[in-house]
């Protein structure tokens, strides 16, 4: 009898020992895998080579803070290189338009420049120097309206009265042109919940960017719909494809790969910007070489 | 931060008389979606399964995860996901069998996994039906899912997108960029085909005969594909005043190094030669540049002996 006990109190002992083995191990190897996640850029995870209930746990929660940390680094490194990337295109804008004016300095520092020449040169130097300016405000002003100190001041808009106000200012820079714009905007009002300033300046960078790239006339027109309001700027684009439309809105963007005009890529991405802020839509689609850049916005509920 | 996921050291290897992959130097750096092209028969299938472990090299090296030898390269190929031809499936069981199955094998802890896996590929409502009655794309996806259960950092696929339909092209582009970007996969992508490359792979190398040709990224080939007069000047400020004063054009760029790239004007190189040689600017070199893409890629592919 007593040896019948001994023998069962061996055969317990070995098999408990047999699974604190068995657990001594996947304990060994979990933190094997630890250490080389925390040594390598991996995307590993921790695997388990027996199946018990309490260790599969552990596992889980492990690889959930693993993924986490995972994530966070991800994000971390791509803003980074964003980063990198905005700054190489800004010291990319400003080369181009400094260096020309150094060649114009040296022009009116040689004594063989007549002085009618020194003149133009002059002048060619001042437009520079505007542009370079205008473009840097252009770089502020995103920076401002990125930043989440910058606050919207909601109240009452009627889009008419903004858009109408923003065409005309735009009066002189359209003749300019030569195209007289098509312009359909009705004579009732049209409320909607925006900051006044920003819808406005909404509108005057899609002016402007037509101004600046589009060719041929521009039609802006507003519309009522059920419960929204959409307002469409179309023009002639035949430069751009669909395939371009979707990155029109990204910060940096010119279709004009030389940047040599004295746009920054920023004036879009700014209205962009803006218009998600208001709570409307935008987009933009290309149908048979025409850009059309529509905004909806949710339409106030007039209270007679 | 100029880490290499995979690089060769003369990888070669021989059939017989035959050579298959000849002193190959190949490098892929982390992030990178590396587009392999070549005709049917350059040799990308064998460099392939070298870098798989599946044949041995006849000469060479190769350094995975910046480690050699053939202990670290079995360390390594843990950690990378493949499919190479046709991937390995259960004809007879569902895709989420196939998949359990999988995770069995590999000790997953979290069955949810396969879920999640299963929808990034976009395969999550498809219910009972059975591999065998898959469609190609489908399979496709789920040995890419098959792939990617065991985390992967490296994804070898050897021409994934042969024989889809355009849709499951740019599907299978898109999923591929995004497991790129969102889970930092280094890709390594083969194909006879620019088109299937062009629109996601960074960083390009072409193989013929054999021999890895050239090896570039996309941001070089977008410059090479573009046409432009590359002006390497003594004075590019001068330079520029006069491109500006005399030709009228606007549409140049100024790089570091005294380099003025020209977008216009590209037949008139001699005449801006001779402008700038009368304002005292030198000029050090002049090149014209600029290849059709897919004349540059046949031209590097060899497919002048077809023409």
């Amino acid at each position: 009898m007593l040896w019948l006990i001994i023998i069962m109190l061996i055969l317990v002992i070995g098999v408990l020992s047999a699974y604190i083995l068995l657990y001594k191990r996947e304990i060994r190897s979990i933190v094997n895998r630890l250490q080389f996640i925390r040594e390598h850029d991996t995307n590993k995870k921790i695997n388990l080579q027996i199946k018990v209930k309490e260790i599969n746990e552990l596992a889980i929660q492990l690889n959930h803070l693993i993924n986490y940390y995972k994530t966070e680094k991800i994000a971390i490194s791509k803003a980074e290189h964003k980063f990198k990337e905005e700054i190489t295109n800004i010291s990319h804008d400003l080369r181009t338009p400094l260096t020309s004016i150094a060649g114009y300095v040296q022009m009116l520092e040689s004594e063989n420049t007549p002085a009618e020449k020194k003149a133009e040169y002059y002048n060619i130097i001042r437009r520079r120097i505007d542009t370079l300016v205008k473009m840097l405000d252009e770089f502020f002003e995103f920076a401002r309206i990125e930043s989440d100190e910058y606050v919207l001041q909601f109240e009452k808009v009627n889009v008419n009265n903004v858009l109408a106000d923003v065409i005309s200012m735009f009066y002189y820079d359209f003749l300019s042109k030569c195209e007289e714009p098509s312009i359909q905007i009705p004579s009732n009002p049209i409320y909607i919940h925006a900051d006044k300033d920003a819808l406005k300046r909404v509108f005057q960078n899609l002016i402007k960017n037509y101004l600046n790239h589009g060719t041929r006339k521009i039609s802006i027109s507003a519309k009522e719909e059920e419960n929204h309001v959409c307002i469409s700027f179309k023009n002639y684009a035949p430069d751009i494809d669909n395939t371009d439309v979707e990155k029109l809105f990204q910060r940096f963007y010119t279709a004009d790969k030389s940047r040599t005009k004295s746009s920054t890529g920023l004036g879009l991405a700014i209205v962009k910007n803006l218009i998600t802020k208001m709570n409307g839509k935008i987009k933009a689609e290309v149908e048979d070489s025409i850009l059309v850049i529509s905004i909806t916005f949710n339409r106030l509920e007039i209270f007679k | 931060m100029a880490e290499y996921i995979l690089q060769t050291f003369g990888l070669t290897k021989q059939y017989g008389n035959y050579t298959a992959v000849n002193n190959v130097n190949m490098k892929i750096k982390k992030g990178d979606i590396y587009g392999f092209i070549g005709r049917n028969g350059a040799g990308k299938t064998t460099m392939i399964r070298m870098i798989t472990g599946l044949v041995t090299p006849t000469k060479g090296e190769i350094e995975l995860f910046s480690r050699k030898g053939e202990k670290n390269m079995n360390a390594g190929l843990n950690r990378i996901g493949s499919i190479i031809e046709h991937p390995a499936l259960y004809p007879d069981f569902t895709g989420y069998e196939n998949m359990e199955l999988r995770g069995k094998l590999l000790g997953i802890p979290d069955k949810k996994m396969i879920g999640s896996i299963l929808e990034v590929v976009g395969l999550n409502d498809i219910g009972k039906k059975k591999v065998k009655h898959f469609s190609l794309g489908m399979r496709q996806r789920l040995g890419l899912a098959l792939a990617l259960l065991g985390n992967p950092d490296f994804l070898v696929l050897d021409e994934p997108i042969n024989g889809l339909d355009p849709e499951g092209i740019v599907e299978m582009r898109k999923l591929l960029k995004k497991l790129n970007e969102e889970q930092g996969i280094t890709i390594l992508i083969s194909s006879h085909i620019l088109g299937e490359l062009s629109k996601m792979a960074t960083r390009y190398g072409v193989i013929n005969n054999g021999t890895l040709v050239e090896e570039f990224t996309d941001q070089e080939l977008k410059l090479k594909c573009r046409k432009y007069l590359s002006l390497r000047v003594s004075d590019s400020a001068r330079a520029s005043m006069v491109l500006e004063d005399v030709f009228k054009t606007a549409n140049y760029e100024v790089m570091p190094d005294n380099v003025i790239l020209v977008y216009d004007l590209l037949n008139m190189s001699g005449e801006i030669c001779l402008e700038l040689a009368k304002n005292n600017v030198k000029i050090y070199s002049i090149e014209s540049k600029g290849d059709d893409l897919e004349e540059y890629f046949m031209k590097l592919m060899g497919g002048g002996h077809y023409a």
